[in-house]
């Protein structure tokens, strides 16, 4: 049977009291030295010690981005994860779900916005049964902003936009690794944010369509990941407004630029010569 | 020298997906820059009939996360009173991987496995440190970037293949491994499931120079 007791429960709940040990913020064993420098010497192990091999993390190229709109907000992003120069895979999702109008955005390590935001969903989820009302783009931001703080100069890698629509509208904020925490209108982050803001600020209008908008989020990403080598993959587009987060169809990057679906090679056949086994 | 925690002993790890199966794959060498400490380890480790896990890296760190891992699992087991899903299991290994996020498990891991409430199977691919992808098909370890693009060029933007023609793609890939990567090599353990049915058990040999 599941403890309910907590929908009943005074409305102040210590975040102590409530069950499972992720409001309670998880326990990490530490290596016996300082962990940045550690990690930093071991992220990278080959034969004779230099440089080389697999390392512990992948992603770190990336094109995000999101800005507000009349209608509400865009958030859209690439799919690329790379190591290195190796691509590890191109269809990462880069848009996390917090709640059902809010979403976060990856860049950085994936591991790091992974794990950190699927923790920030859930402390969203008890403070919304706690406080019976919907969470504001504001205190979501902000319990991630806090909960990262806490890992200050860990050397987690986090960049992330936190955008959504709550009681007052639509709302826009990055937060990272630092501890920082910015409202904006339009923001991007990553290794192609340069490009994207290019594109952006010379279309950007706040009356834009909802239409316009989606254009104007997948032309930025597009245009970042074809100069960005850290960028690319398929570009994925989520509109939020009052009546919730809309999933835009992904877009391939090639679709993007060549006009038609990359053409199989050999369709149907095996690239492998008529293979012996 | 100051102190080094971690060894590669290399190795490959494969899996492919279809609607009706899973195959997912893994050498049995295990070795420590040019030395070959032993030719039959397995990287496949198995938690239950729907869930096999293959790691590649450093192989106490394997033993230890396997070790956890069966423990977790068993709790799970106990208090929900049913068997694990591989999608809880999934996002088990990668709160596993993360709670190290200072002191990481040097492994590289792909989960297998077929979900049982509605019969599909699904791959998961990891980082050392827990960041989860599904996909159709994974590579990890020493051999990962000489392996998937042969993936790539067989399987992707495609038709699903059958059961036999992914296995011919999965030995396809395991040839590039185990001719050009030292560290990937003897046998390869081929390991396929499907709904409701036992896994099928397999070895094939590989170059063992």
């Amino acid at each position: 049977m599941i403890d309910l007791s907590i929908l009943s429960g005074p409305r102040n709940v210590k975040p102590s009291q409530l069950p499972g040990s992720i409001s309670r913020g998880a326990v990490f064993p530490l290596p016996g030295c300082k962990p940045v420098e550690f990690l930093e010497k071991q992220a990278y192990t080959s034969f004779d010690g230099k440089k080389a091999a697999a390392p512990l993390q992948h992603l770190h190229g990336t094109t995000t981005l999101g800005f507000v709109y009349q209608g509400g907000v865009l958030i859209a992003v690439d799919s690329r994860s790379t190591r290195g120069a190796f691509v590890g895979s191109q269809e990462v999702k880069k848009i996390i779900n917090i709640s059902p109008s809010i979403v976060g955005t990856m860049a950085g390590g994936a591991a790091d916005c992974q794990f950190w935001e699927s923790n920030l969903a859930v402390q969203c989820r008890l403070m919304q049964l706690r406080e019976r009302e919907e969470v504001s783009v504001a205190a979501a931001s902000k319990l991630l902003a806090n909960t990262l703080y806490k890992y200050r100069s860990m050397g987690l890698s986090v960049g992330t936009m936190i955008a959504g629509w709550d009681k007052l509208g639509p709302a826009l904020f990055y937060v990272d690794n630092e501890g920082r925490r910015l409202k904006g209108n339009v923001f991007s982050v990553g290794s192609g944010s340069t490009y994207a803001y290019g594109i952006l600020d010379r279309g950007y209008r706040y009356d834009l369509t909802k239409e316009e908008a989606i254009e104007l989020g997948r032309r930025a990403i597009y245009h970042a990941t074809h100069r960005d080598a850290g960028s690319g993959g398929i570009v994925n587009c989520v509109t939020i407004d009052e009546a919730g987060a809309e999933w835009h169809d992904p877009v391939d990057c090639y679709d993007l630029h060549y006009g038609s679906p990359e053409a199989p090679v050999d369709a149907g056949q095996s690239v492998l010569a008529n293979p012996a086994e | 020298m100051s102190f080094s925690p971690y060894t590669d002993n290399g190795g490959t790890c494969v899996a492919i997906a279809g609607p009706d199966y899973v195959l997912i794959a893994g050498d049995t060498r295990m070795s420590d820059g040019y030395n070959i400490l032993h030719r039959d380890i397995p990287k496949l480790s198995q938690f239950n009939e729907n869930i096999v896990m293959g790691t590649a890296g450093m192989h106490a760190d394997m033993i230890g996360l396997r070790k956890e891992l069966g423990i977790r699992q068993q709790e799970y087991e106990y208090q929900a009173r049913t068997k694990m899903g591989v999608a809880a299991f999934a996002q088990l290994l990668a709160t596993t991987l993360y709670n190290r996020r200072f002191f990481p498990f040097y492994t590289f891991n792909i989960l297998a496995g077929v979900d049982t409430k509605d019969n599909t199977c699904a791959i998961y691919t990891y980082d050392a440190v827990g960041c989860v992808l599904k996909a159709p098909y994974a590579a990890s370890g020493a051999g990962e970037s000489l392996v998937l693009p042969v993936l790539d060029a067989e399987l992707k933007a495609r038709d699903p293949v059958t059961a036999e023609e992914a296995k011919r793609v999965l030995t396809a890939a395991f040839r590039a491994a185990d001719e050009r990567e030292i560290s990937t090599g003897d046998t390869l353990m081929i390991w396929t499931m499907r709904p409701g049915q036992e896994i099928v058990k397999e070895t094939m040999p590989l170059r063992r120079d």
